[in-house]
């Protein structure tokens, strides 16, 4: 809400309703005071104590979230490989319903050499660069095609003198063979497990229907015991939403000081006709999520969700997919502006194409999916998390699957901790290791 | 990134008056608590040396994204 040209969101102050929370987000400024004195801040009516409020917030800082868009639109896009469709386990829920008879194609080496020559072109120079094997199904599930586009992207990245680096979404279903070479060649992985072995192999059986718990168990064991820099992702659902506590005592226990990532489970590909598991219930979700950050005050875990971690930081933009966008490259050459397999057609804007080797890029697609910023969706306008959520995902908001509700409920008990006077909640830390000293072992 | 400036952080005791984390000013007499949310220090999209850091969305573990799979640290 806008007063006196100032963008405020006034807040329930759980512990004390004769008090508000006041929010300023772009002021980096939040504060708390008693009921009667917010009424004289959002008055029409002159007052002494409204004068000095807004002087006092007007001599702050401003930031100016024109100037981030700004600049991701000057950087170079990140290119995303989705090396094949196929995958050694059949989750319930998996978005891009991998392995299925119509998802078993793999990237050939032609295109992976031709997409990554064409990208190398495409980009200006830089120090750095990342790049990422993401979207369609499990990286390593052909593992020679990854191999070799890892060594071509060295190569190419090695010849403009670039530092590559390079990170992958994974099930963990595989030897020591994979793992040594992700190890060796990785800096950041996303490992996929939900947990205890009653919720993996529920939710992520292999692909001949046995259980996949013991296999990433493995995998998890061998990244905690090489210091990879790793976190743990788990898909929670009705069915597991029961065992959160478990489960979070199940990581604490066997992999100290790393963050788990817990989401709500999303129905898309396999996981929309799914009739063994259910999405959580929102609202008690978002509830549940509170309880953990209280939960784990004293262990050593750091739970990480979409509605919580960004208390620490503040952005325009959901993510940088659609914020530059970057390329996520399917097998076939597609680019798209989303990690999500068949994901819908606002986020494609390109094609490499393999016959006439001449790369697509569709401009007037690029500035739509660039209008996907939360500066300009009306419905988020008077929304106290619209600079933590940045809208949340663009894809859900085309699905009508938005998340606000658990957004806002965590967002609020989170804004209250840092006001109150009792134990502080435990939610992750955003912060990028890029710059930033490590808070813990993975970080 | 010229425009984000870095705010001093400075601690201020009061008996009637509790500054958290440090603020850049005076606390008003009226305000009760004060929480610099530390913005100007760490922001989503910084660009440094090339590449985008501090995009929350990914590579940290939280994008909750439709895709249920990916989960980025960085």
């Amino acid at each position: 809400m806008i007063f006196n040209n100032e963008e405020l969101f006034f807040l329930n102050f759980e512990e004390d309703l004769t008090k508000k929370i006041i929010y300023a987000p772009l002021r980096s400024y939040l504060a708390l005071a008693k009921n009667e004195v917010i009424d004289k801040i959002k008055s029409d009516e002159h007052s002494t104590m409204k004068e000095q409020f807004f002087k006092m917030l007007s001599e702050k800082s401003l930031l100016d979230m024109k100037v981030i868009i700004d600049n991701l639109h000057k950087v170079n896009p990140e290119i995303s490989l989705a090396i094949t469709d196929n995958c050694n386990l059949r989750c319930l829920y998996c978005h891009a319903s991998a392995g299925e008879p119509h998802k078993l194609q793999t990237m050939s080496y032609k295109m992976i050499d031709a997409i990554l020559n064409k990208y190398f072109e495409f980009i200006s120079d830089t120090a750095n660069l990342r790049v990422s094997f993401n979207g369609g199904g499990e990286p390593t599930y052909d593992f020679n095609k990854l191999v070799y586009a890892v060594n071509k992207v060295k190569e190419l990245a090695s010849k403009r003198n670039i530092k590559c680096k390079l990170s992958m979404a994974t099930n963990g279903v595989y030897g020591n063979k994979v793992r040594q070479f992700i190890v060796k060649e990785f800096s950041d992985i996303s490992l996929s497990f939900d947990g205890p072995a009653h919720i993996q192999n529920l939710h992520r059986p292999m692909a001949n229907g046995k259980g996949s718990f013991s296999k990433v168990f493995e995998t998890a064991k061998y990244f905690h015991d090489s210091k990879l820099n790793f976190a743990f992702r788990a898909t929670v659902s009705e069915y597991s939403m029961n065992y959160l506590e478990e489960m979070i005592d199940f990581f604490a226990e066997n992999f100290p000081y790393k963050s788990i990532g817990l989401e709500n489970l999303n129905p898309f590909g396999r996981g929309k006709n799914c009739s063994e598991i259910n999405p959580p219930d929102k609202i008690k979700f978002s509830e549940r999520i509170v309880d953990l950050l209280k939960y784990t005050s004293d262990k050593p875990i750091k739970i990480i969700n979409s509605a919580t971690t960004d208390y620490d930081l503040i952005r325009p933009v959901f993510c940088t997919n659609v914020g530059i966008p970057s390329w996520t490259v399917d097998v076939n050459g597609v680019i798209y502006a989303c990690h999500r397999d068949d994901a819908p057609d606002e986020f494609i804007f390109g094609k490499y194409d393999i016959n006439t080797n001449s790369l697509q890029l569709d401009t007037t697609k690029i500035e739509n999916i660039r209008k996907m910023v939360v500066l300009n969706y009306e419905e988020c306008k008077d929304c106290f998390c619209k600079y933590h959520c940045a809208g949340d995902c663009p894809d859900r908001r085309l699905t009508d699957k938005l998340n606000c509700i658990t957004t806002q409920n965590i967002g609020l008990s989170i804004l209250n901790s840092k006001l109150s006077n009792n134990k502080k909640l435990n939610y992750g830390n955003t912060l990028s290791s890029t710059n930033n000293p490590p808070r813990f072992i993975n970080e | 990134m010229e425009t984000l400036l870095v705010q001093q952080t400075t601690h201020q005791d009061s008996s009637m008056n509790e500054t958290i984390a440090g603020t850049p000013s005076e606390i008003l007499d009226f305000i009760e608590k004060e929480v610099d949310m530390g913005f100007f220090n760490q922001h989503s999209f910084e660009v440094k040396e090339g590449i985008v850091i501090n995009d929350s969305c990914q590579r940290i573990s939280k994008c909750g994204c439709n895709c249920n799979h990916c989960t980025w640290l960085s």
